[in-house]
């Protein structure tokens, strides 16, 4: 059991604490759910819990948290996860080596596990989150929700007593998700402890786990309601502003099998279009493509009416911005308002974009200063105050609690609602369901559009949960429920 | 960039044992810093060069280009300096060799290699994880400088060249040192690595054949490079 009592975390240099007096038991058997807006400290309360506070982070702390009697932090790190395994928010963080397997054998070689049974443990836990064809690839070529699952299926290796889970959900397609929920109830069944930190308390309306709700610095067992989120109106028709014909697309050699081929469709003014797909199928890749920093082995990009796919010129394209999953990428300035300042055309579209998201009270923060989610607003807003045409956006409701995510849904409504054209990748079916007017749906290097509930020509079972996983009923050490 | 990709063959380098590579990479960036016969130092560089082109790395002209105008403009400053065009070339050819040596070695060594050869290694805790620290430093800064790279081309033309290097590149990758030790550390112990315990290891990696050649290769053109440097003083 963890038990905590009267926890007080203050980080130096702030005036109020983050955690205040908090009283808690996460119980073998036990999920728990930590929900909470931005900045509540969710992540404060799964570093202290683990040690990270005050062994790595510095911070005042006070009060005890006791880890089956043991205090984790006055016990060195490694020791303590030993028996409590962490999964980052931020899961490029954790990686080590470079190369699945490694990553994998890291934690196994680390806890004293006998080479022969490597081998066994790996294939399993990688079987445990649907990840067996990743195990070859080298990590820095998975994309985020595969990344995640290479390290879930690190942890769960490791078969520890009490998992904390930061958002694990994040960049899992709907397939991953299923098969993940499933495992940690199997999981809690078998007595583990586990507290999941997530922003979308639906996914678990299945399963049972205790939520709580922390504000304010302490922990409530009565969770808010979800707010509503009004769907993406429709704005006027006008001009294409993205058009992809017969694009094929590969990484590495030329004559290697393609991640895309005859990729066509088309986004046009007014118009909010969502892009769906599996972990890996390729949807940051024409992002990334439709801006001109990939070249397409064959086909037609056209963006704004600027033909980018041969890229002979590393030009920009002014009417078009993308905003990536990985928000520290895009942000340069010194401040707040200078990041935004730097694409805007006037001071008035900084300020007006700066109030929209709620960002205006840190204007005058460093932007690498801020959490997550509000660095996520920050591209967003950004991005918009160079008044683009088509704005790309990958996974924008990551790290984004209810209330930020009804300001983005909002202002994104405003800018198709005056002709702005929208694409968007998502894994969020809620987020899915406001922006997406259409839908299109990237499987096996195709894209098929949603017409009447239903993808044309995609199999029936790429989109549905898989049944009960039998193999998330035994434990990676083979022992049942 | 010089890392395996899943399917692609592994290079000579590639297969040297994590030690073979430690020496060889220290060994010869440290060896140049006492170094000052232009011709000695050739030497080095003409293997140094030779080995990275054994790795066959995707070099376009723009890159060439700009890489050589940075090595002209820091052999124009010695000589501004000195006066002395021997010393521009001896302090450009050292710089050159000691930037290649140690991220071409490191490059090539795979972070579970080098910590199941670390751990192996009689030194105290503190010394094993400033190695670990120091060797995994330009892998992860070479990918940190690929994807940076990427992205500032979002802004395309519209920012100066100076602007896109300094805010696209410098600045974050400023960020980004002053963030690498704690990251790291937090990774290794989240994971339960601690410098001082007993590990087991998957695959360990064999000390073979051809890296008592590469020793043996390499200790004698230093000999060579010792000779030109002080027996003909």
């Amino acid at each position: 059991m963890i038990d905590v009592r009267g926890l007080c975390v203050r980080y130096p240099n702030q005036p109020i604490p983050t955690l205040r007096g908090l009283d808690a038991e996460f119980r073998q058997g036990e999920t728990t759910l930590l929900l909470g807006p931005t900045g509540s400290g969710k992540s404060t309360l799964a570093f202290a819990l683990c040690g990270v506070i005050p062994q790595l982070l510095k911070a005042d702390v006070s009060g005890s948290v006791r880890i089956l009697g043991r205090s984790p932090w006055e016990t060195p790190l490694w020791r303590t996860c030993r028996t409590l395994g962490f999964l980052l928010q931020d899961v490029n963080a954790m990686a080590f080596t470079e190369r699945v397997e490694d990553e994998i054998a890291f934690g196994l070689e680390n806890a004293c596990v006998a080479p022969q049974a490597m081998e066994t443990l790996i294939e399993r836990a990688l079987n445990f989150v649907n990840a067996k064809q990743l195990r070859g690839r080298l990590l820095r070529t998975l994309s985020s929700g595969e990344l995640q699952r290479v390290m879930i299926a690190a942890l769960l290796a490791l078969d520890q007593r009490f998992l904390i889970l930061d958002e694990p959900c994040a960049y899992l397609d709907q397939q991953s998700r299923g098969v993940l929920l499933d495992l940690l109830g199997a999981l809690a069944d078998q007595g583990k402890s586990l507290v999941v930190i997530e922003h979308r308390p639906e996914l678990f309306r299945t399963t049972g786990v205790r939520p709580f709700y922390l504000h304010q610095g302490r922990l409530s067992s009565q969770t808010p309601s979800q707010e509503s989120l009004a769907p993406v109106p429709k704005g006027p028709p006008g001009r294409v502003c993205l058009r992809f014909e017969d694009v094929e697309f590969g990484y590495g050699d030329a004559d290697g099998f393609p991640l895309l081929s005859q990729v066509s469709f088309e986004v046009a003014s007014g118009e909010s279009v969502v892009l769906r797909g599996a972990n890996g199928s390729g949807k940051t890749t024409v992002f990334l493509l439709a801006m001109g920093l990939l070249c397409p082995r064959k086909g037609t990009i056209v963006v704004c009416d600027i033909p980018v796919g041969a890229r002979a010129s590393k030009r920009r394209i002014p009417d078009a911005t993308l905003v990536l999953q990985w928000p520290q990428a895009q942000l340069f300035m010194p401040t707040v308002w200078e990041e935004v300042r730097v694409r805007a055309s006037d001071d008035e579209a900084v300020g007006e974009e700066l109030e929209f998201l709620a960002l205006e009270p840190l204007k005058d923060r460093h932007p690498r200063s801020l959490s997550m989610g509000q660095m996520r607003r920050l591209t967003l807003a950004a991005a918009l105050a160079a008044r683009p045409r088509l704005l790309l956006l990958d996974e924008p409701s990551v790290g984004q609690d209810d209330r930020s995510l009804k300001l983005m849904i909002r202002r994104l409504s405003r800018f198709v609602g005056e002709g702005g054209a929208l694409l968007s990748a998502t894994h969020d079916e809620r987020v899915a369901a406001v922006l997406g007017q259409r839908e299109l749906f990237l499987e096996k290097g195709t894209i098929h559009e949603r017409k009447g509930g239903r993808y044309e020509g995609v199999h029936g079972d790429s989109l549905c949960l898989p049944a009960v996983v039998e193999c998330a009923r035994g434990s990676i050490h083979g022992k049942g429920p | 960039m010089m890392q395996r990709i899943a399917g692609t063959p592994a290079r000579f380098l590639h297969g040297l044992h994590p030690l073979t590579k430690v020496i060889l990479g220290c060994g010869i960036g440290i060896y140049a810093l006492f170094l000052k016969n232009p011709h000695a130092l050739a030497i080095l560089l003409f293997f140094v060069v030779g080995v990275v082109a054994s790795l066959r790395p995707r070099l376009s002209l723009p890159r060439v280009v700009a890489l050589l105008s940075v090595l002209l403009a820091f052999a124009a400053a010695n000589f501004l300096v000195a006066q002395d065009p021997a010393h521009a070339v001896t302090y450009t050819l050292r710089l050159v060799v000691f930037l290649l040596a140690i991220p071409l070695f490191s490059l090539t060594t795979s972070a579970s290699d080098l910590a199941a050869f670390l751990s192996r290694l009689p030194v105290p805790p503190g010394v094993m994880v400033s190695l670990l620290l120091m060797w995994r430093f330009f892998p992860t800064l070479a990918e940190e400088v690929r994807r940076l790279r990427l992205f500032v081309h979002l802004w395309g033309k519209s920012w100066p060249l100076t602007k896109r290097i300094y805010r696209g590149l410098v600045v974050p990758l400023v960020f980004y040192v002053f963030d690498y030790s704690e990251r790291l550390t937090l990774a290794l112990e989240l994971r339960g690595f601690s410098p001082g315990l007993a590990r087991s290891c998957r695959q360990f990696p064999a000390f073979r054949l051809r890296d008592g050649l590469m020793l043996t290769a390499v200790v004698c053109l230093m000999g060579l490079c010792g000779v030109l440097e002080w027996a003909r003083r």
